[in-house]
């Protein structure tokens, strides 16, 4: 679909394959570096639907936020694998989970529904049961 | 083992694991059924005084229909046994009920591990199970009935636990998706010795919830004295079934049905008769205390309110909370993180799908789907 597996995708491929998987979704863009996506996510039919937002500029990451409904967190726990109890942390940047050379819409997206499920999971049970890492525990590998 | 429902992030998927982590472990079976054998064994070689009758021990109730369910509080399963002899017309049921005891207080092992009921006889497993064996002898008129001592061993009570068996299977096969085994055909015509099993049709996975959610219900309200007893539910469940495959329509129809399915006898007074074993009133205790029918109404009005709410809630965690009417609060969290953990398996293998346009997870085989690839959660 997308020739060149070699060159980072625009800003524009990225927004229209967004655009493409969730047809009735909105996508801005400011000039061509960067663009704000919003879709909408439900794990599974327990799930509740999220609306999720998507933030790419070249050669950033892509940020990714849950717009509604509010994430909660009992007794004001810190909800896992956030950056700043913001943004999702849906990949480790050292592992090359990402790229730009990937289509945010085939790999951001279904992660994002992915932390949604364990997210709820986890306000469950108590426990993460996504896996995963958290930056500042390094003694524990 | 574990029963897959077509999606297997749905409720069904979670009531299909709920039943599961109620039954008994099939380890734990396999043991159970190896003990008892064992135990049959020894009743019936020489020296014991049993020997000439030649006992023969089977399993009876929830594990010979396959509707164990884990005792709340408890490790030890509850397994119910006949051990029928060919007594002779002249000795009591007080004799047969010592000869039994004796024969067992013969092994070291077994003495140390025997307690004396009014009818039978109790072997703990600790952490395991305990066995219950009931002395009984052949019965007349019905085929496979057989006679067992009432409680105050005065006389000899006709019951059924092989007709009863066949007749539970014989219902919980009632599907347009199930094959008929030849074990099955055969147990729908001629009661055969029953084995004991984990549930594997709709009807008795959905027993076994309906069961749980009764221990947790009197227990909450500090009235398990009140609680229907477990044949009562069963015997009302396997007439309220309609065939469905799936446990979720089934818990619903059943809730429904079975408060109507309580007759009245010519007096009156509340009926719901054994299939297997006329004369036989399961809600006889229910005559002398009004209490009893009234708790049992009201449970199930509970449960079919607990029902509603937990076919409703959007969210896994509200989900989980409409779990526990159904599970207790424990074992909720046990079954949501198995089901989480089932995501986790196609995850590792890369069989896990995204359906884009929903951000429905799936197994491989969803339409519109990508794999999802490989990630690792991160950040604070």
């Amino acid at each position: 679909m997308i020739a060149g597996q070699n060159r980072p995708l625009s800003v524009v491929q990225q927004g229209a394959a967004l655009k493409r998987v969730q047809p009735h979704s909105v996508v801005r863009y400011s000039g061509h570096q960067d663009m704000i996506w919003k879709g909408h996510v439900q794990p599974t039919p327990m799930s509740c639907e999220y609306e999720v937002e998507i933030g790419y500029q070249l050669k950033h990451f892509p940020r990714t936020r849950v717009l509604k409904p509010e994430l909660i967190s009992p007794e004001g726990e810190r909800i896992p694998h956030m950056y700043d109890q913001k943004r999702l942390c849906l990949f480790h940047p050292k592992f090359g989970d990402w790229r730009p050379t990937m289509l945010i819409a085939n790999s951001i997206l279904p992660w994002a529904a992915l932390w949604l499920f364990y997210y709820e999971v986890w306000l469950a049970v108590g426990e993460w049961h996504g896996g995963g890492e958290h930056p500042r525990r390094r003694s524990d590998l | 083992m574990i029963l897959e429902a077509n999606d297997i992030l749905s409720l069904e998927q979670l009531l299909l694991d709920a039943s599961d982590s109620l039954d008994i472990p099939p380890s734990r079976l396999k043991d159970a059924i190896a003990k008892y054998a064992a135990v049959g064994s020894y009743l019936a070689e020489n020296p014991s005084e049993l020997a000439p009758f030649r006992p023969e021990i089977y399993p009876q109730g929830s594990l010979a229909i396959g509707t164990a369910v884990k005792p709340l509080g408890r490790d030890e399963f509850d397994i119910d046994l006949v051990c029928e002899m060919a007594i002779p017309v002249w000795v009591s049921q007080q004799t047969v009920k010592n000869l039994v005891g004796l024969r067992l207080k013969d092994s070291e092992i077994y003495r140390a591990m025997l307690e004396e009921k009014c009818r039978c006889w109790r072997l703990t497993y600790a952490n395991a199970f305990h066995l219950d064996i009931l002395p009984a002898k052949p019965g007349v008129g019905i085929p496979h009935s057989i006679l067992v001592p009432d409680r105050e061993l005065h006389a000899w009570k006709p019951s059924n636990p092989r007709g009863y068996a066949s007749w539970f299977t014989l219902n919980a096969l009632r599907s347009g998706h199930v094959r008929l085994d030849a074990q099955s055909v055969r147990a729908s015509v001629e009661p055969i010795r029953p084995t004991a099993t984990r549930a594997r049709y709709a009807l008795q996975r959905t027993v076994q919830i309906l069961k749980r959610h009764r221990d947790v219900h009197f227990s909450r309200h500090k009235a398990s004295d009140l609680a229907p007893i477990s044949v009562i539910i069963t015997t009302l469940a396997a007439r309220a079934y309609e065939g469905h495959p799936d446990v979720l329509t089934t818990l619903k129809r059943l809730l429904e049905r079975m408060p109507l399915l309580v007759e009245r006898d010519h007096l009156g007074r509340a009926l719901i008769p054994n299939p297997a074993n006329p004369g036989e009133n399961f809600a006889e205790r229910w005559h002398s205390d009004e209490r009893l029918e009234k708790a049992f109404h009201g449970w199930l009005q509970q449960a079919r309110l607990d029902l509603r709410k937990l076919e409703t809630a959007r969210g896994i965690h509200r989900v989980a909370a409409d779990l526990e009417p159904f599970l207790g609060q424990r074992r909720t969290k046990m079954v949501v993180a198995a089901y989480a953990n089932r995501l986790g398996l196609l995850r590792g293998r890369g069989t896990l799908t995204s359906d884009l346009t929903t951000g429905r997870l799936a197994a491989l085989s969803a339409s519109y789907a990508a794999p999802v690839r490989q990630n690792t959660f991160f950040g604070d």
